[in-house]
């Protein structure tokens, strides 16, 4: 009867958890449907999901019934076309199978039939979508800006979406004004030259879908002030329909000056990652190159510098600019790296051929489109070719309106290109020395060692150096990326709690259970192991990093008196602030190596305030506190031990 | 009571077995060729139109008509009209069900099978370009062979989606594949680039070498200039492209293009290698390999012409006494003896040279021509009209009429083109594709990010022989490659690139797939 009651119970918890994650099973997925937005396009419309979703299968239903039945295999998407034919006014339901659930949208086809798509481009700058409605309506009106004097590429685009002969005709009026530079050259166009205005007629036939008419043509404003261009075209179907469309744009023209006034470069940055993101540990404007000594002695250890792809920049920097008029505007944004004192770029700097496609002048260009009233951030690419000269040189940004020749604005920033640093090849000889001569003590004595420790000592170091792996290493190799995308140099904050304060807290523990040389050795290897077997990490500078603290840890430790007293330590207040003074030294002294070691060996060239704060933080606060922390941790473990 | 608690157990896993979203029905849609019923274990399938019985099928009934892949996905052989409806019933051992579905205005795609290849990852984390993988079906579409960039080639029985084998072929990759048939056997020829740059015969079935030949003894083989080079691979010799022909024979180009201090060196042949035994039946150049570059060729449906076009993106750092850069060779499929030539004249003043990327196109009869160039013009040629001019080596053609697709534009001072990489003859037409933007290598100062499409960009034409446009179809991305299938009716090309760097940068992927086309 117990046993049976036993059961009984086990199966109504069963059960009601069966209930629950059910329940959350089905409520979860419910929860987890998201929305799509439908845009219709002239053969179909374009699906899109606020997150990628995975997509078993899809139908649209219209009036006559299925007119899409798709089946997508699960695949993953964001967007997805769908390919049909859909009329004006009429409702269109679309259901997408996914593996969150079921999503169901409904949209009305917009009004108008989509026959055609006309864009009038001054200047000329990107095809507009077709997702767009501004080139579908039969009347359309944008503005734009242009600098006086300066030549403006500008087009008209027809496209036609539907097959059979259509006749298209119209012009494009210009005020007399404004100057066309060069004429457009299709079959069929005519320039007419009034008092008034400056006409283009053109004529031609589209007899497919998606076959196109687009006609370029140039102009420039000889003065500021404001102009209006217009474009007006007919379309003649083959039964002699006629659809007219009407395109307006207001071109405000302005000098020089004051369009430098409305786009502001307002903040530049290098080094900056890939998305823009700025790095600031490393110095600002600042290369380091790594000494050809260095490259050999990496290569010869099988360390892979950084960068060696050429052909990928070498690093970013991020340009942040400002709109402040009130429309839109395309620009150019050129970037080259010059000598300090003429305009030359070295070819070091150069981007590799294949991404220039041997152009005379090397400059990286850019092009964005910077919507009124924002700030823009634009990410370019910094190459280097091969290793420059060190020294200053000058990083040469210019602002070109899209459609125009000269730049309005130019910004000059200082780059400086370093290499040897004294105090890095110290450090990281230092480092080699006292590893190899760490390596040699250990193997020399290591009998020694080995005899004066118990079995039982040599498990409890064991146990400590897995556990400052599992405090230490684990919470970084987990968190670590997640707290450096967030809080960018300073989550040495976050990482030292881990690195630093939980890590010394245990160390400092574990001497004061068994203060004898070779107890933080032993303790050290065991979490160098366990993190080199887990997430790989036996390389050069691991090995180099790891030997230093060794040899600086044993050190503080001996020097304070732990390990040399041994038991005759005297944990009194004193003793312990002269203590946490020599393993704060100790590791500012490991800190500093491990960052030099990066410098001399990957090429990060860290700024000086970021090392101060890695010492003053890391080494100096949160070690401090540790060695408090480990005393009164230690109190306890003393005890349960005697 | 221990059977109580089993019982509940068995119970609560029921339950959420029934919770785990599985879709208990057939899935029935429609597909080019008929409709497609996916359900595990299917046994009977009955198609009805009205009160009339379109199909009826049943497991081991023998109709071979109706195709049924890896026991769960029927092909049904049925014509459909959008708008129709039907009512199929499926039943496999445990249930039946009954369907009612109207078909659309658009077939949908089956998938047949889906193999699992190596893993792979983005060339580069910036661009996002996708490794090579190159696939063949076999001449009776039983057996598909995949050849990867990780120089594996695995054959795979097309109905049960088995892996006949897998073998590492290459220390390269595994670049192009073709079936033959040998004494009843079936037999694959598979082209490597690899620093040998071998093409193999094998038995299909087994992956036994037939015979084998050694690129790289005539175009040579070449080292990575630097570490660490990503691209390496395209440096090394390379069979770029491969035809079996009806007769057995086999005809590739060898392609090797590389940069040695500062130059760029090319080293180039064609081939015709008896299927049977691997002799070389003869080679283009035939006392020496040409120094520019051979990317593609086509060659017509029983092998007696074949058309080339030479081309380099930079100056060569040789020229070759007979042969020109940037012209086109229609040769004697039978002997390799040049039949005409045309020096295609440079698109100035934004090019120096006329070069193409895979635009070379013969019509299966091999009367007609069709190349699409890297400035954009696509160019028709009847290649019986060559004739013979004074002071001209071989007899010279023209093309009947050129077309500027893709010519430059100007956006903004920088002039933007639309190559026209990719061409393809049919029946009566030929076809371009433009798949995307570039500028002309030189025309600009300063390096610029392509600053918008070129408004033929992503642009699929359909040109009649009479040079007459037929039909268009505007992509919304990139397109990869023409495919027209062997009655000149379907053609399809591939959408864009899967943007798996965008996927490994947060799951944002790019739109791909495929498009069909009826001509």
């Amino acid at each position: 009867m117990k046993n049976g009651g036993r059961v009984f119970v086990l199966s109504i918890i069963l059960f009601i958890a069966g209930i629950g994650a059910a329940a959350w099973h089905l409520l979860s997925s419910q929860g987890d449907v998201q929305d799509a937005e439908v845009e219709f396009v002239p053969d179909g419309a374009w699906l899109t999901f606020h997150s990628p979703v995975r997509i078993m299968n899809l139908e649209v239903e219209g009036r006559e019934g299925v007119i899409v039945s798709r089946r997508i295999n699960g695949i993953r998407k964001q967007r997805l076309w769908l390919v049909f034919g859909w009329k004006a006014n009429r409702d269109y339901t679309c259901t997408v199978s996914t593996d969150e659930g079921i999503i169901v949208v409904e949209k009305s086809a917009p009004e108008g039939d989509c026959t055609a798509g006309v864009q009038l481009s001054i200047p000329f700058t990107s095809m507009a979508g077709l997702t767009s409605p501004a080139i579908f309506g039969r009347e359309g009106e944008s503005s734009s800006m242009a600098i006086e004097d300066n030549g403006l590429t500008s087009a008209l685009i027809v496209t036609t979406y539907e097959k059979g002969d259509l006749l298209i005709t119209g012009r494009v009026t210009i005020p007399a004004d404004i100057k066309v530079t060069a004429y457009p050259r299709n079959p069929g166009t005519k320039i007419v030259y009034g008092e008034r205005e400056t006409s283009i007629h053109f004529r031609t036939t589209l007899s497919v879908a998606y076959e196109r008419f687009y006609m370029p043509f140039s102009i420039e404003a000889p003065r500021k002030g404001e102009y209006r261009l217009h474009a007006g075209v007919t379309l003649r179907r083959p039964d002699g329909r006629e659809s007219f469309f009407s395109r307006t744009v207001k071109l405000k023209v302005v000098g020089r000056d004051k369009l430098g006034e409305t786009i502001r470069l307002v903040k530049a940055s290098m080094p900056v990652g890939v998305y823009g993101i700025a790095l600031r540990q490393y110095a600002a404007d600042t290369l380091y190159i790594q000494p050809r000594v260095f490259k050999k002695l990496g290569s010869f250890f099988g360390i892979e510098p950084k960068y060696i792809d050429y052909h990928h920049p070498f690093t970013y920097q991020s340009l942040v600019l400002e709109n402040t008029g009130t429309g839109s505007i395309s620009l150019l944004i050129n970037s080259a790296v010059y000598y300090k004192e003429r305009d030359v770029m070295p070819e070091a700097f150069m981007p590799p051929d294949s991404m220039t496609g041997g152009t005379r002048d090397m400059a990286v260009t850019v092009t964005a489109t910077l919507p009124p009233g924002e700030k823009t951030r634009l990410v370019m690419p910094v190459y280097l070719a091969s290793d420059p000269v060190p020294g200053e040189y000058r990083r040469v940004v210019r602002i070109i309106m899209m459609g125009s020749v000269s730049p309005f604005a130019e910004y000059e920033f200082p780059l400086y290109v370093r290499s040897m640093n004294l105090l890095a090849w110290t450090f990281t000889l230092v480092a080699v020395f006292l590893s190899l001569t760490a390596t040699l003590v250990f193997v020399i004595m290591f009998k020694r060692i080995v005899a004066g420790m118990k079995v039982r000592w040599l498990v409890i170091i064991s146990l400590y150096g897995a556990m400052t792996f599992v405090v230490s290493n684990i919470p970084l190799r987990i968190f670590g990326s997640l707290v450096s995308a967030v809080a960018g140099p300073f989550s040495i904050f976050f990482t030292g709690f881990f690195s630093a304060l939980l890590y010394w807290t245990l160390l400092v523990s574990l001497v004061r259970l068994l203060p004898r040389p070779g107890t933080v050795t032993f303790a050290t290897l065991v979490r160098y192991m366990l993190n080199g077997i887990m997430f790989g990490g036996f390389q050069l500078a691991d090995i180099l990093f790891t030997g230093t603290g060794i040899v600086a840890k044993e050190a503080a430790f001996y020097v304070s008196g732990v390990t040399r007293k041994g038991e005759g330590f005297q944990w009194s207040g004193r003793s312990l602030v002269y203590l946490a003074v020599s393993l704060s030294l100790a590791d500012a002294f490991i800190t500093v190596t491990g960052l030099y070691l990066h410098m001399v060996l990957f090429r990060l060239y860290f700024a000086d305030w970021y090392i101060y704060m890695n010492i003053i933080i890391n080494s100096l606060l949160y070690t401090s506190v540790a060695t408090f922390a480990g005393r009164r941790f230690s109190d306890r473990l003393k005890w349960e031990d005697g | 009571m221990r059977g109580g608690l089993f019982l509940l157990i068995f119970l609560f896993a029921a339950f959420m077995s029934g919770c785990s979203g599985n879709e208990p029905g057939p899935r029935v849609y429609f597909v080019r060729d008929g409709l497609a019923v996916e359900l595990p274990g299917i046994e009977t399938v009955t198609i009805r139109s009205g009160e009339k019985t379109v199909f009826k099928w049943q497991k081991g009934g023998g109709d071979e008509a109706a195709p049924l892949f890896s026991d769960k996905n029927l092909l049904i052989p049925i014509h459909w009209r959008p708008g129709e409806s039907y009512d199929v019933e499926v039943r496999n051992k445990d249930a039946r069900f009954t369907n009612r579905v109207m078909a659309p205005l658009k077939p949908s795609p089956m998938l047949i099978q889906r193999v699992k290849l190596e893993n792979v990852i983005p060339f580069s984390i910036d661009q996002g370009t996708a490794p090579d993988t190159f696939v063949r079906f076999s001449g009776d579409n039983k057996y598909l062979a995949i050849g990867s960039f990780h120089g594996y080639l695995r054959v795979v029985e097309v109905r049960t989606g088995k892996v006949v084998y897998s073998r590492k072929i290459a220390e390269g990759m595994v670049k192009r594949i073709g079936w033959g048939e040998m004494d009843e056997r079936r037999v694959l020829y598979v082209g490597e680039q690899s620093p040998d740059g071998y093409i193999y015969c094998l038995d299909a079935m087994t992956g036994r070498e037939i015979w084998k030949y050694r690129l790289a003894d005539d175009i040579e083989t070449s080292r990575p200039e630097r570490e660490n080079d990503r691209y390496a691979i395209y440096k090394f010799p390379g069979v770029y492209q491969l035809k079996v022909l009806p007769g057995g024979d086999v005809v590739i180009v060898g392609t090797h293009g590389w940069d040695s201090e500062g130059k760029r060196l090319y080293r180039c042949l064609i081939y015709r290698f008896d299927g049977r035994t691997g002799r070389i039946k003869w080679r283009w150049p035939a006392d020496r390999t040409l120094p520019y570059g051979l990317t593609w060729f086509d060659i017509s449906d029983d092998g007696r012409k074949l058309l080339l076009l030479t081309s380099t993106w930079r100056p060569p750092e040789q020229t070759d006494s007979v042969y020109e850069n940037g012209a086109l060779y229609c040769l004697n499929g039978d002997t390799g003896a040049v039949l005409w030539e045309y020096k295609v004249p440079p698109l100035r003043p934004y090019y120096k040279r006329a070069t193409a990327w895979q635009g070379v196109a013969l019509s299966g009869d091999g009367r007609y021509a069709a190349i699409g160039l890297n400035d954009g013009r696509g160019m028709f040629f009847d290649t019986g009209r060559a004739v013979k001019v004074k002071g001209k080596r071989f007899l010279q053609n023209s093309p009947l009429w050129v077309k500027e697709l893709g010519t430059p534009v100007l956006i903004g001072d920088i002039p933007v083109s639309s190559p026209v990489s990719y061409a393809e003859a049919g029946k009566e037409e030929v076809y371009f594709v433009l798949p995307g933007t570039s500028i002309p290598s030189g025309a600009v100062k300063g390096k610029v990010r392509k600053p918008a499409p070129h408004p033929a960009a992503n642009q699929l034409y359909a040109v009649g022989f009479d040079g007459r446009l037929r039909w268009k179809w505007k992509s919304y991305g990139s397109m990869q490659g023409i495919y027209l299938s062997g009655d000149n009716r379907w053609l399809f090309t591939v959408n864009a690139l899967a943007g798996m760097a965008g996927a490994r940068r947060g799951g944002r992927t790019s739109p791909f797939g495929i498009t069909l086309f009826d001509t």
